[in-house]
């Protein structure tokens, strides 16, 4: 019962954070200077075109007004017009009538449309997605398992000789900004070592082969997800160590050693688990804007998802596509922060339901 | 001696490593702890008790720790006769926690949080024992139910946050006492919590360490509580043991100037001391480290008779003027401060913390006025109310006509002068980044006090001087002093305004016997110099007998009971009163003999 | 006492020493560009000799790119260019996030108060401006610049002083005139939750290419999602040193809030705050990069580090492009940690 009350109350929260991100972006959006119509109907067209377009977009009203339709396309539960030319615009399941020839409908959240291909923005998200959540999840893992060894074993004896050389590689591995280190490792091993990584500059997780159809790279992924991760990595080197060394001057450590428990087991039963508290949650919470940092990797790597299709829209000025991903992200981050309060009360007996 | 001792200790010596070199934080001591004794080790902070204690352990962190030298030869069980400072880590593995536990000072963070008791318990007998979940958990509860803990079954399953600080040290308790071990040591097991739950938890030592024979290494600054619990003592001060033997012959007949020191200057609760001793009166540390015994002039020697009748007098007559004046100087008018803990779904508060829950009385010009209470019984709450640091919900707050508790914002900050707070943690009460002429000038130049920095300058030398400290003090930064002078400071920043009443906030509860007594003595004097009111808030009953000229006892929210000190003490009417009062470790020779007496009982 | 504690970093850190050293050359480089670039402008196209590989005993010592541009010139004016977008930005946002931080931690969502009337005049306000000044901004649009920003600043004034007048009347009324508590902490903490889930990289992004290219407007757009890092700092610092004695002591002395603020709470949250800087400061260098790189946010012809870097793409062979730029930025970025952590250290060691 305080769990569902905690969930209801903590949705209730993201949906409010969500409307204010919804608000902002479209406010930011629109004081910007340029012509939607223009670029949706491109340079050669004529009037009748435009004022078509002008109304499906509701560009004549007033801005509250164009606010408001916004937030009836993109939310899942909307008010639209009973005919079959929406229908098949929204591609609704109508739920109840109302006078007037209006429906409430549910529906996949309609992004508008690309100006530069016309399709179903929704579509190519969804289409994209599963690209950037691969090279992310990859990156997370990578940075997960090898900074927390990093960081316990640096945190084990500080300020010995592994210490340094752990501590000062992370600050090095947070020092290179993301697009760098892509190129970097891009350059040395997918193109002039390629001959003996056997890695290419660039390439897709699923190939198409000639013969046997669409097949799965791993490989791939093995530079990009590396280059993504290093910085990861490094911040959770550093947070581990630093949590763990906390935690080991802890006196429920010491009340563990006069215990007569042995090191080993002091450290994996006591300490691991208050000092990966904090870590965990960090991990998790940098999950989301991993997916935005994956940009400029895709961008390099040539690796087909949300960044690649988002930086192509920014720079042919596609506003529903570069909207439509900023929402996006913005849902996911919303998102993955209520499970992480979620995983926390139940990795932190302290922290309360509330 | 046909009788070996279970642990005898010989020529220890354990050193720390620190930015000027090497420090002995314990010098060449040596003692015997027999079976079935309870040996307490008694000295003030830097005395060197507690690393003797981890010394035995081999719980040093190494660095900046190291055991330098010495033995200490346990009559084990398992392995025979081991020398505890040359064991291997895997055969002290073997005897910790099983044949020689520990029990720590603090409760609250020395369980883990993330473990339920139950399993931190069991996991010792697993460990030790080789038992199954099931038999552990049985084993478990059985010792949940020994050390008296309610509720055991829920208590195995309760995190360690959900219980209270008497509680965990129960649970510590079980977890030290799982495996029956030989030599326990108790590291100041009952220094953070309550005296009623601290005379519970030395009557549980007690009791357990008859039933299983158990020897006892108790560690504490506490003299009172040595009385109720040990056999032995050794007073331990800078590393050495200067003085061991029987408790009755130490507190009878004490040798060593030091431990008179010590016995001397906690405030009795029996005989009145207008002065406190210090431990400067009683010797004299020389360069080479050598401790002199000076002459302790007693106060039957001429000037301190005078002195001591000029007191008096003063008192008398202070008193009289204080009837006299009929107007308080601070009335307080049902007053609540309630802090909401529970809200629902929409945000409306449904739940209250009554911290101070309808409080009334009156302050008079010139006295002091102690208000005691345990922990969470809204005392601080109270006080700090009264600066409005908290906002009161409501009542009233009246000083000269004016109610505090509705001024605005800007008027209640001139109005603050008049008031002025000394807080209890001496290392957070001073802004690290001023220096001390600063901290103390701050409040003269926001106040407009005197004409220029010059002049204010000068006033803040003339009150480094009142309280104790020297102009050279002046551009010194807080963490170049001790606890005991940053309270001085503290005192001095409190003056600096010339308030009408100040406000302490267990401002001695941090400190040693020994430097507790130097403040205590300084703002005696200086409520005679001064004319200042005092509200001495405490949890020790015996300071706030010797400070008060009133005491209010105050209990969940409420004051229970007050009166003259005399009457709290010899007719207490509460219930709770005479529990508070009872409770109390007094260190009285019969007290001495009666506990010893109840001891042999058992 | 900051100070002190930078003193004693330096004595016991030679890593710090080092950083220091090279912050300090690199900035006497950066000062003294123009005279240490070899004559050469860093956008003077010398197209007889693109790709230049690096020889020490030529005129471009340290290779050309595709358009014949000068690399060392490039470098020197290039790591200008990134300082002079990322100081004023860690800065403004720094000050931003501190005050905004400090005063909700502070004031909490109860201390302030203000006027139902006054809400409402500003609200009016503020829409009337918005409305007027950008919404429907074509009004003046026939009119030269001049005249046009004349007529800004009379509507601006005229505005306001309708919503003066508006709020003397307003207060007249009894509901508007009651005072309600300003929940400061609450607005604050929801913009920031609503900024912080915007993702920064996107919205810059779109941003940069959108609006006319500029370091001016690229610091203003940075500005708006910077600030809440030294904020949410800043808030958490004050939280924190709001339960010490020595604060409450400086209150119960009767010292002013903005007093208690400067003297007590800033100097020791200084050292976390200088640390965020610090790091704030990196991300921000890598971050222009990153925008010249992609060729947005700074018009093409301002010389950059990113613009060096995405030379290289065009061709793979000329590795003096990325090794260059990326050891120069790495260096920059290291140092400036290096000299963070300093900060860090220092603190901890006080603790």
């Amino acid at each position: 019962m305080k769990t569902v009350s905690f969930l209801l109350k903590r949705l209730a929260h993201g949906l409010l954070i969500l409307l204010g991100v919804v608000v902002t972006v479209f406010f930011l959006f629109n004081v910007l200077p340029g012509d939607p119509v223009a670029m949706l109907a491109g340079q050669r067209s004529d009037l009748s075109t435009r004022e078509a377009i002008t109304k499906e977009l509701g560009l004549d009203k007033p801005l509250p007004v164009q606010l408001l339709y916004y937030v009836n396309d993109i939310s899942p539960l909307g008010i639209h017009a009973a005919d079959s030319v929406t229908q098949a615009k929204y591609e609704y399941t109508k739920m109840l009538g109302f006078p007037g020839e209006k429906v409430l409908a549910w529906k996949t959240p309609y992004l508008r449309r690309s100006f530069q291909s016309n399709k179903n923005v929704t579509d190519i998200l969804v289409d994209h997605f599963p690209g950037t959540l691969w090279l992310a999840g990859a990156a997370m893992l990578i940075a997960s398992i090898v900074g927390i060894l990093f960081g316990v074993f640096a945190a084990l004896k500080p300020h010995s000789f592994l210490d340094h050389a752990l501590i000062s590689t992370s600050i090095l591995g947070i020092s290179v900004p993301s697009f760098v280190a892509a190129i970097l490792i891009a350059m040395t091993f997918g193109f002039y070592w390629s001959h003996y990584t056997g890695l290419n500059l660039t390439g897709q997780l699923f190939e198409i082969d000639p013969f046997e159809g669409r097949q799965l790279e791993l490989k791939n992924l093995i530079l990009p997800a590396f280059a993504l991760g290093i910085r990861p990595l490094a911040i959770i080197t550093q947070l581990t160590r630093s949590s763990m060394v906390d935690v080991l001057s802890q006196d429920y450590i010491r009340t563990a050693k006069a215990k007569g428990l042995s090191k080993r087991s002091i450290i994996q039963k006591h300490a691991l688990k208050n000092a990966l508290n904090p870590v965990i949650t960090a991990v998790s919470g940098w999950l989301a804007s991993l997916m935005a940092g994956a940009f400029f990797i895709e961008y390099i790597f040539n690796w087909k998802g949300l960044g690649s299709v988002t930086l192509r829209a920014v720079e042919n000025l596609d506003f529903p596509v570069v909207m439509g991903a900023t929402l996006f992200i913005a849902f996911l981050f919303i998102l993955i922060n209520i499970l992480v309060d979620l995983l926390y009360t139940v990795l932190d007996p302290r922290v309360k339901l509330s | 001696m046909s009788i070996k001792p279970l642990l005898s200790v010989r020529n220890l010596e354990t050193q720390f490593r620190s930015q000027h070199g090497f420090v002995k934080a314990v010098n060449n001591i040596s003692f015997d702890l027999m079976a079935g004794e309870t040996v307490a080790i008694v000295g003030e902070s830097g005395s060197g008790k507690s690393v003797t204690s981890l010394s035995l352990m081999q719980l040093i962190n190494d660095p900046p720790g190291k055991i330098t030298g010495g033995s200490a030869v346990l009559q084990s069980k398992k392995f025979g006769e081991v020398d505890l400072l040359k064991l291997p880590e895997k055969q002290m593995e073997k005897l910790r926690g099983s044949e020689i536990s520990m029990i720590f000072q603090e409760p609250m963070t020395s369980l883990n949080p993330v473990y339920t008791c139950g399993r931190q318990v069991m996991e010792v007998l697993q460990l030790h024992e080789n038992l199954s979940r099931k038999e552990a958990e049985a084993r478990t509860l059985a010792l949940f139910q020994q050390v008296k803990l309610p509720r055991p079954e829920k208590m195995l399953k309760a995190y360690p946050h959900e219980i209270s600080g008497g509680q965990k040290q129960r649970v510590m308790i079980a977890m030290a006492m799982a495996c029956e071990p030989s030599v326990l040591i108790a590291d100041e097991p009952t220094t953070a919590l309550d005296v009623t739950v601290q005379a519970h938890i030395l009557e549980l030592l007690n009791e357990l360490r008859e039933r299983k024979g158990t020897s006892i290494l108790f560690i504490t600054h506490d003299l009172g509580v040595v009385a109720e619990i040990a056999d032995r003592v050794m007073v331990m001060y800078k590393g050495n043991i200067v003085e061991q033997g029987n408790v009755l012959d130490i507190f009878t007949n004490p040798q060593h100037p030091y431990t008179k020191a010590l016995l001397a200057c906690r405030p009795k609760i029996i005989t009145f001391q207008p002065v406190l001793p210090t431990v400067s009166d009683f010797m004299e540390v020389l360069p080479t480290g050598e401790i002199v015994e000076k002459p302790f002039v007693k106060d039957d020697s001429l000037p301190g008779v005078v002195n001591n009748y000029i007191d008096t007098m003063a008192e008398l007559k202070r008193k009289q003027l204080m009837q006299q004046s009929t107007k308080p100087l601070v009335k307080v008018d049902d007053l609540r401060v309630h802090f909401p803990i529970k809200k629902n779904f929409f945000g409306k508060v449904k739940e209250y913390v009554r911290a101070v829950d309808g409080v009334d009385f009156e302050i008079f010009p010139g006295e002091t006025v102690g208000l005691v209470g345990e922990s969470g019984c809204g005392k601080t709450t109270l006080g700090r109310t009264l600066l409005r640091l908290v906002e009161p919900t409501s009542g009233r707050i009246i000083f000269n006509d004016i109610d505090i508790a509705g001024l605005s914002q800007e008027a209640l900050r001139k109005s603050r002068k008049n008031f002025q707070m000394v807080f209890q943690d001496p290392y957070a009460s001073l802004n690290p980044m001023l220096t001390v002429g600063e901290t103390i000038m701050e409040p003269m130049k926001v106040h407009n006090i005197l004409k220029n920095g010059k002049e204010r300058c000068e006033k803040v030398n003339e009150l480094l001087e009142t309280v104790g400290l020297t102009a050279a003090h002046f551009d010194r930064y807080p963490h170049e002093f001790s606890g005991g002078q940053r309270q001085r400071i503290s005192i001095a920043r409190a003056l600096a305004l010339s308030p009408k009443c100040i406000i302490c906030d267990e401002s001695v509860s941090a400190l040693d016997v020994s430097v507790q007594a130097q403040v205590l003595n300084l703002l005696n004097k200086l409520k005679r110099e001064m004319g200042i009111t005092y509200l001495f808030i405490t949890h020790d009953l015996s300071v706030a007998k010797y400070m008060s000229d009133r005491i209010f006892v105050m209990n969940q929210g409420r004051i229970i009971e007050s009166g003259t000190p005399e009457q709290i003490f010899n007719q207490p009417q509460n219930d709770y009163t005479r529990d508070l009062i009872a409770a109390i470790p007094k260190g009285d020779v019969a007290d001495i003999r009666k506990a010893q007496e109840r001891r042999k009982g058992l | 006492m900051i100070w002190q504690r930078l003193k004693r970093a330096r004595q016991q850190q030679w890593t710090f020493k080092l950083a220091a050293v090279y912050l300090l050359v690199l900035l006497v480089c950066m000062l003294f560009a123009p005279f240490l670039s070899a004559g050469f402008h860093p956008n003077f196209l010398d197209l007889s000799q693109t790709y230049q590989a690096p020889f020490f005993f030529q005129a471009h010592w340290l290779g050309t790119d595709q358009l014949g541009r000068d690399v060392w010139a490039n470098l020197l004016y290039g790591c200008r260019t990134a300082f002079l977008v990322a100081v004023p930005v860690m800065l403004l946002a720094l000050v931003a996030g501190t005050g905004l931080g400090m005063a909700a931690a502070w004031f909490g969502n109860k201390l302030l108060h203000f006027r139902r009337a006054a809400a409402v005049s500003l609200g009016l306000w503020l829409f009337a401006v918005w409305f007027y000044g950008f919404y429907r901004a074509d009004f003046s649009s026939e009119l030269d610049q001049n005249a046009a920003g004349l007529l800004r600043v009379g509507w601006l004034a005229v505005l306001s002083a309708v919503a003066i007048v508006l709020n003397r009347l307003l207060k007249t009324l009894p509901f508007l005139a009651k005072k309600v508590p300003l929940p400061l902490d609450e607005l604050l903490l929801k913009t920031m939750e609503v900024l912080a889930s915007v993702p920064r990289l996107i919205l810059v992004l779109s941003f940069a290419a959108l609006l006319s290219p500029g370091i001016g407007n690229v610091v203003l757009l940075l500005l708006l999602t910077y600030w809440i890092g030294p904020a949410r700092l800043a808030r958490a610092e004050t939280l924190k040193m709001k339960q010490l004695p020595y604060i409450e002591a400086a209150q119960a002395s009767g010292l002013p809030v903005w007093r208690i603020l400067s003297r007590h709470v800033l100097p020791n949250a200084a050292a976390p705050l200088v640390t965020a800087f610090c790091f704030g400061l990196s991300g921000l260098l890598g971050l222009e990069a990153t925008l010249s790189f992609l060729g947005i946010g700074l018009p093409p012809e301002t010389p950059s580090l990113g613009r060096m870097l995405a030379g290289a793409r065009l061709n793979t062979d000329a590795w003096w492009l990325v090794l260059f730029p990326a050891l120069l930025l790495c260096l920059t970025i290291l140092a400036i940690q290096t000299i963070g952590q300093a900060f860090r250290k220092a603190l901890e060691v006080e603790k």
